[in-house]
């Protein structure tokens, strides 16, 4: 029957699919029976918690690295834009964070914008604006940390509107549904796959190249600044460097996601599914209260193993 | 070589085909000592899989191969080098970061290392030196960085690198393949590259494939003619000349029914609907024609001719010759944006390189067939409606009879042939008015080839006007109302092609060289 289904879908990833799937399925019985506080409530909910905010930056470079460039600045629009939410939170309220969105959005559009026109490798462009960010940030705060004590922003993260959950998870969940949609039913999505497939293709159907990429990479910074306000309003505080994990985390939970970081190959869908083994993964080993230094060693070869087990890789047939 | 007229390499039988398709059959080929010798052939008659399989790049599936008098068998491009024979390849193979002499015995190192396993440069310098001289190439320097040399003087480089490793090897004739060496230079490079293999003849043989007729007679004392996978004729001295040549290679039968020539429309009458005036820029000059509606007009000539650049300036894929106006139903497609603007008054494209600007490979079906009409299956709020994008690929999968499992499955798993009516059935579903192609059915099987002219003569029926640009003869003169055939960049001949009276392959190729 599974053949059958993945002849139909023309889908050759199926079956690694429900392998990687079922490894985490595995992995996280295994841990809940090590250690039994893995699987209470509070715990998923912290996962979800943790979850959310990556969701919100990851989903935005999903696109990005669809279209075969990389977003490096993620980490840094977020400390950014988060630092900037806790300093104006005091006179702007909940305002603060559509604000903190749009300068993340501005940064990701001089991002797109240096790429397109300078004709500089995104992982360079991307790499100069986290650089300079992270300088600004310790600008903006002195280099101290702030604290977020507006109660109308830490409803946003904190606050339950629909009782069954965290308003943080709600809007990364609204977030991820949207871009969802985006990606697979919007003339946008479909050309960043084109573009990461082939550039000429996608020209040739008469789309402007250029602003796409420029679109996509406003989308990814736009997405970190409010992943950041998430986080400041989660934390209740803000740090310089509270966003940093996220440069490399969200290039790995789209990866183990299945989207190839060559572009061309992929979909924001299967992003959350990176997005919960990366943050279930740190969860997990905290929760089993492994050494910081040999989770990090654990988290590196589980991530080689999930993207082995997940992404397709160039095979001899595609090199011919 | 003492036995003067004894070859030095000899090919029987060999054959080579990839994933099931014969590409090369039952090759016969012998090369003498101090002998230039050609292999000509049209597009895909395999003359460079021939190449390869003697370079041990491709190693043949069946035949035998000989080199000075002993059995080779080369199973990978190094044990060809080890027994004498280096290929010149067209896309260089040097590192240009790197030092002449660097590149001259790169990953040969080991033999100038001293008992501290440093590599001893100045030895490598001096032989890489002596090499140069040898040849009358002692204004390259070996210790210049090799990007610092023009691709002339590179070209230059690698056949001496060739002459480095037959030495090295203890070969004292070796023998280099030259595949299209002059596809990349000007006239001048060329006359400097033809002098220097005449003068390295007295020390080596040659093997050269180039689409230029003219430089087979120039050089070659021997040309091999190559159709359709095997060889069909050998040239030698007198017997050589354009005509001689170009006639062994072509002369195929060609199937009326198999190209549909009933279905060919009289379009004496209809309008025009696609008219180029004065088409001018890189390699184009003054190219004017007209197509009617319902017609198909063939364009043809030989690689490098400019045709492509043609269609590139109809359909505004850039780099295009910008001079000279495209209308389009009496509309003037400007030079900006002239892509779009082809578009939105109903050009479509059916590019040469299916897989990097036809179709998006890890993209569905329904998906690469919407790809140019997304607003026609969107609703008002820019999301694409699931079920027309559906209906609108089911529609024309049915239509064309594309093979697919399903308009889910993706491009990447459908055959070349299935790939292309994805890449046309994007263009049906906009509905156009004027359909420009670019070698259409390369690469495709001959099943799907014939589905396509049926698509093609539909078309005609609905009334698109059709420019087909085509290095395969026989296809041009099959489907086309009218024939133009280009050379260096200028229409150099007209025919009206109706179905009762279609030119010969012959009548063409006389325009074309």
């Amino acid at each position: 029957m599974l053949q059958a289904w993945q002849e139909r879908r023309g889908d050759s990833e199926l079956p690694r699919r429900i392998i990687t799937i079922s490894v985490f399925a595995v992995a996280c019985a295994a841990i809940g029976l090590a250690a039994p506080s893995f699987l209470t409530l509070s715990n998923l909910r912290a996962i979800e918690l943790s979850s959310s905010v990556l969701l919100v930056a990851s989903v935005g470079a999903t696109f990005v690295i669809l279209m075969g460039s990389i977003d490096l600045s993620v980490g840094a629009v977020a400390s950014f834009c988060g630092m900037l939410v806790a300093r104006m939170a005091p006179d702007f309220g909940v305002w603060s964070i559509p604000i903190g969105c749009l300068v993340g959005l501005s940064c990701g559009m001089i991002n797109g914008l240096a790429y397109v026109y300078l004709r500089i490798p995104s992982i360079l462009v991307t790499l100069a604006t986290a650089t300079t960010l992270s300088g600004a940030v310790l600008f903006i705060s002195d280099g101290r940390s702030l604290t977020v004590s507006d109660a109308a922003v830490i409803e946003i993260s904190q606050g339950a509107w629909l009782h069954v959950m965290p308003n943080g998870v709600l809007i990364s969940l609204v977030v991820y549904l949207a871009a969802v949609l985006v990606g697979a039913r919007t003339r946008f999505g479909r050309m960043t796959l084109a573009l990461g497939s082939d550039e000429q293709t996608a020209a040739l159907v008469g789309v402007k190249v250029n602003t796409i990429k420029i679109q996509a990479f406003a989308l990814s910074g736009g997405l970190a600044g409010l992943a950041g306000a998430l986080l400041a309003a989660r934390l209740g505080s803000a740090t310089a460097t509270m966003g940093g994990f996220m440069t490399l985390d969200t290039v790995t939970a789209v990866v183990v996601g299945g989207t190839a970081i060559t572009g061309g190959f992929g979909n924001v869908r299967l992003t959350i599914l990176g997005v919960l083994f990366t943050t279930t993964l740190s969860n997990g080993l905290n929760t089993l209260a492994v050494a910081p230094h040999l989770q990090a060693i654990i988290q590196g070869i589980v991530i080689l193993l999930a993207v082995l087990l997940n992404t397709k890789r160039v095979s001899a047939e595609d090199v011919r | 070589m003492t036995a003067a007229r004894e070859p030095i390499f000899r090919m029987r039988g060999g054959s080579k085909s990839f994933s099931g398709n014969s590409v090369v059959e039952g090759v016969n080929l012998e090369i003498f000592a101090n002998e230039i010798v050609g292999i000509a052939g049209e597009n895909g008659a395999g003359k460079s899989t021939t190449l390869k399989m003697i370079a041990g790049i491709h190693p043949p599936n069946a035949g035998e191969m000989e080199l000075f008098g002993k059995p080779f068998k080369p199973l990978r491009y190094t044990q060809a080098v080890e027994a004498g024979i280096s290929m010149v390849f067209q896309e260089q193979a040097l590192i240009p970061s790197l030092a002449v002499y660097e590149n001259v015995f790169l990953s040969l190192e080991s033999n100038f290392t001293n008992r501290l396993a440093i590599v001893d440069r100045s030895a490598m310098i001096a032989c890489t030196e002596r090499h140069m001289k040898d040849l009358g190439l002692a204004h390259i320097d070996p210790r210049r960085r090799t990007s610092d040399y023009a691709f002339h003087d590179r070209q230059m480089i690698e056949i001496a690198k060739a002459f480095a490793l037959a030495e090295y090897f203890h070969i004292d004739h070796p023998i280099i393949l030259l595949d299209e060496p002059t596809a990349a230079i000007g006239e001048r490079e060329v006359t400097l590259l033809f002098d220097s293999i005449r003068r390295f003849r007295a020390r080596a043989s040659f093997i050269l494939i180039t689409h230029r007729l003219s430089e087979y007679i120039e050089l070659c004392d021997r040309i091999y003619v190559f159709k359709d996978g095997r060889n069909v004729g050998e040239f030698a001295g007198e017997r050589i000349s354009e005509q001689s040549l170009h006639m062994a290679m072509v002369g195929r039968v060609r199937d009326e029914e198999y190209f549909k020539e009933r279905r060919q429309l009289d379009v004496a009458e209809a309008p025009i609907v696609l008219s180029a005036k004065g088409l001018g820029g890189d390699n184009v000059k003054n190219v004017s024609f007209d197509v009617r509606k319902g017609e198909i007009v063939g364009l043809g000539g030989l690689v490098g001719c400019g045709k492509e650049a043609v269609g590139r300036a109809v359909v505004g894929f850039e780099p295009f010759p910008a001079a000279g106006t495209v209308e389009v139903n009496g509309k003037v497609l400007p030079v900006r944006a002239r892509g779009k603007v082809a578009i939105a008054n109903g050009v479509g494209f059916v590019p040469k390189e299916r897989k990097t600007e036809g179709i998006v490979p890890y993209m569905s079906v329904e998906a690469n067939i919407s790809l140019a009409s997304l607003p026609l299956v969107s609703r008002l709020t820019g999301i694409i409606s699931a079920a027309r994008e559906r209906s609108l690929a089911e529609k024309h999968v049915n239509a064309l009879r594309i093979r697919c499992s399903g308009p889910t499955q993706l491009c990447q798993f459908l055959s070349g042939g299935n790939q292309q009516k994805v890449v046309l059935a994007k263009w049906l579903a906009r509905g156009v008015q004027v359909l420009v192609l670019d070698n259409p059915t390369r690469g495709v099987d001959v099943g799907a080839k014939e589905e396509i002219y049926g698509v093609l003569r539909d078309l005609t029926d609905h009334g698109a006007a059709i420019l087909l640009i085509s290095d395969d003869l026989l296809e041009l003169i099959g489907l086309a109302n009218r024939i133009l055939v280009m050379r260096d960049g200028e229409i150099q001949f007209e025919r009206n092609a109706p179905a009762n009276d279609k030119p010969t392959e012959q009548e063409l190729v006389r325009h074309m060289v």
